[in-house]
């Protein structure tokens, strides 16, 4: 019976011994090498003191060892904390403290990173490495030692010893942006990861001959999708070089040569593949299943994302990191009409899992056009945040309209409305995101919206700067399309005509391209940085 | 030369200054994290103008980009003699 996630790997093992696993830049690595690699690390991480449910970190670029370290980890018992290998020392430093990182499982190219994160107070004690010829020093500053990957692979290839680890302990923590500047590790069990891979499996009919893509980093809850999924059905997962998302053909090109089947992927990632990624001059048609996530997707690129690769099905799903999926929606052909500007709904709740909302007078939403925050109640909900009880119990709350019994649901902050045919959830956006300016409550998803309108605007963030006089200013940065000359007298005068006058920007700012964050949306507080820094100047 | 032209700008607009040491020309600016889809864009923006040159969709890959000497020979191939 699989009842924690590593069992997948090994029933696949069992089943497909010969099947490819994995992956990577032209090479493999069958089920059979993964369950005898993965077992070898387990021994190894239990000869270095590592105990049912220890954090262990991984900090490695997307590779092999990126998927060993996984399940190396949870093999042993313990917990994976996945660092992303682009974040500053700093806030890395902060992470292992914060959850007690005691192991970390890295990479040679990782050694001076490192040594920078290093010169920070850190519980870390010592390093396993990743690759085989790792000349790696025998110790690392502060004295942490190095266990060369020689010696993980003379550990024995057989199972680990069984910790009596249950389904409702951890199985991982992503650590996620936290509004008070500190990140928060949201805690998920192995009970939490099944109950989204077991919908998964079944929805989209995943099979032993499906090639998925590994795109998101590891500290993305994307990547769960891929990885687990594929190892359920004794699939392929093709992990996509990091680099690969700043070259759009390439990515394309990966999609085809790969012949992949199915692809999860963020809206930005997506978008810059209609821009730049010669959709149409590739072969695609093994592609079946499009999935996208995290943030808003365009309609305008959507469409025409469709219209260059109409064969596959194409999925918008949602669930912030606390309930991963929780709500999903096939697009239909009529979402993206020609004269549609709405962004298709975020669907209804997926099987097993319950999803409701809640208005501003703590009654439920339940006619069409009502909107309420959403709320998630099910086993896809996760543990909390690791160490941070007061948080925790902002977001985790026992569920009001459960009278019988204590359950926990996961306020997601995210204003919904019903749909008109009483099933479908539409995104309407943040309850941090509302603003009120000059006393009016405004959205800033809808003035996206209305940027996204003009034809020649091809990205549009719009920030909220905090202003004494008026509640909030309203910046727009704006990214015409290549080669268009767009002014701001244009924007403001096409603004004119979707929005009331208090939602047009006081400010529109016209750049090359928005910035992103390390998971490829749109970084909204580095813009907002961007927008308070010039508030003196634009008057 | 061009290779210096290209450093001054990854330091200087893209950087903003906050890298001290040279960049290696056969340094990757990729995995370093140097250049993100963001900064690809504005880097050939800059090299467009700054060479005189039209850099196609179908050029914008790794072996063109990931070092500044891929992109001074890319450059040098792209320019009439």
């Amino acid at each position: 019976m699989a009842y924690l996630i590593q069992h997948l790997l090994s029933e696949s093992a069992q089943r497909y011994p010969h099947h490819e696993a994995a992956r990577f830049k032209q090479q493999s690595l069958t089920y059979r090498q993964l369950d005898e690699i993965t077992n070898r690390v387990a021994r190894a991480l239990h000869r270095e003191g590592v105990r049912r449910g220890d954090r262990v970190g991984i900090y490695v670029h997307k590779s092999f060892a990126s998927l060993i370290a996984i399940f190396g980890i949870l093999k042993a018992g313990a917990v994976y904390v996945p660092l992303d290998p682009n974040a500053p020392a700093k806030r890395l430093a902060y992470i292992t403290r914060n959850c007690d990182i005691r192991i970390l499982f890295s990479a040679t190219n990782k050694l001076r990173d490192l040594d920078a994160m290093l010169e920070y107070e850190t519980p870390i004690e010592a390093v396993l490495m990743a690759d085989q010829e790792a000349q790696a020093p025998a110790q690392l500053g502060g004295g942490v030692r190095v266990v060369p990957w020689y010696r993980i692979m003379a550990e024995s290839s057989a199972p680990p010893p069984d910790l009596g680890v249950i389904e409702t302990d951890l199985a991982y923590i992503l650590y996620t942006s936290g509004s008070t500047g500190d990140p928060k590790g949201v805690m998920i069990s192995h009970r939490t990861i099944f109950t989204f891979i077991n919908w998964c499996y079944d929805t989209f009919a995943i099979e032993a001959n499906d090639r998925l893509t590994s795109h998101a980093p590891l500290h993305f809850d994307l990547s769960t999708f891929d990885i687990f999924v594929a190892m359920k059905a004794g699939a392929t997962v093709v992990l996509v070089p990091e680099q690969l998302s700043v070259f759009p053909v390439q990515l394309v090109r990966l999609l085809q040569d790969e012949r992949i089947t199915v692809t999860y992927l963020v809206p930005s990632i997506l978008s810059m593949m209609v821009n730049y990624g010669q959709l149409s001059k590739h072969d695609l048609s093994a592609l079946r299943l499009v999935l996208f996530a995290g943030e808003v997707f365009p309609i305008k690129y959507l469409r025409a994302l469709m219209h260059m690769v109409p064969h596959p099905d194409y999925y918008n799903l949602y669930g912030p990191t606390e309930t991963n999926v929780c709500t999903y929606y096939k697009v239909q052909q009529s979402d993206i009409a020609p004269d549609r500007t709405r962004p298709v709904p975020i669907g209804k709740a997926c099987e097993n899992m319950e999803v409701f909302a809640v208005k501003e007078d703590g009654s439920l939403v339940t006619e069409p056009g009502e909107e309420g925050e959403l709320w998630v109640r099910g086993s896809c909900v996760a543990q909390g945040y690791w160490g941070d009880p007061e948080k925790t119990a902002r977001a985790f709350v026992r569920n009001p309209y459960q009278p019988f019994f204590e359950e926990v649901a996961y306020r997601t902050g995210d204003i919904v409305t019903l749909a008109e045919d009483r099933t479908n959830w539409m995104y309407i956006g943040r309850r941090d995101h509302m603003i009120k300016s000059r006393g009016y409550r405004i959205e800033l998803g809808e003035i996206e919206a209305a940027l996204y309108a003009h034809p020649h605007i091809e990205e549009a963030a719009v920030v909220a700067v905090p202003d004494d006089l008026i509640g909030n200013r309203l910046d727009a940065y704006i990214v015409p399309e290549d080669g268009y000359h767009l002014s701001v007298e244009i924007v403001r005068a096409h603004c004119a005509q979707y929005l009331p006058h208090y939602m047009i920007p006081e400010r529109i700012e016209l750049l090359e391209a928005l910035p992103k964050t390390s998971t490829g949306k749109t970084d909204r507080t580095g813009l907002k940085k961007m927008a308070v820094g010039t508030k003196g100047a634009s008057v | 030369m061009t290779a210096k032209v290209i450093e001054q700008f990854i330091r200087d607009d893209l950087l903003l200054g906050m890298r001290k040491e040279p960049i290696a020309p056969d340094e990757s600016l990729v995995s370093s994290g140097i250049l993100d889809s963001l900064a690809l864009l504005r880097l050939i923006t800059f090299l467009e103008e700054r060479f005189g040159i039209a850099i196609e969709d179908h050029e914008v890959l790794q072996e063109n980009f990931e070092t500044i000497a891929n992109m001074e020979a890319f450059i040098a191939q792209k320019q009439p003699i």
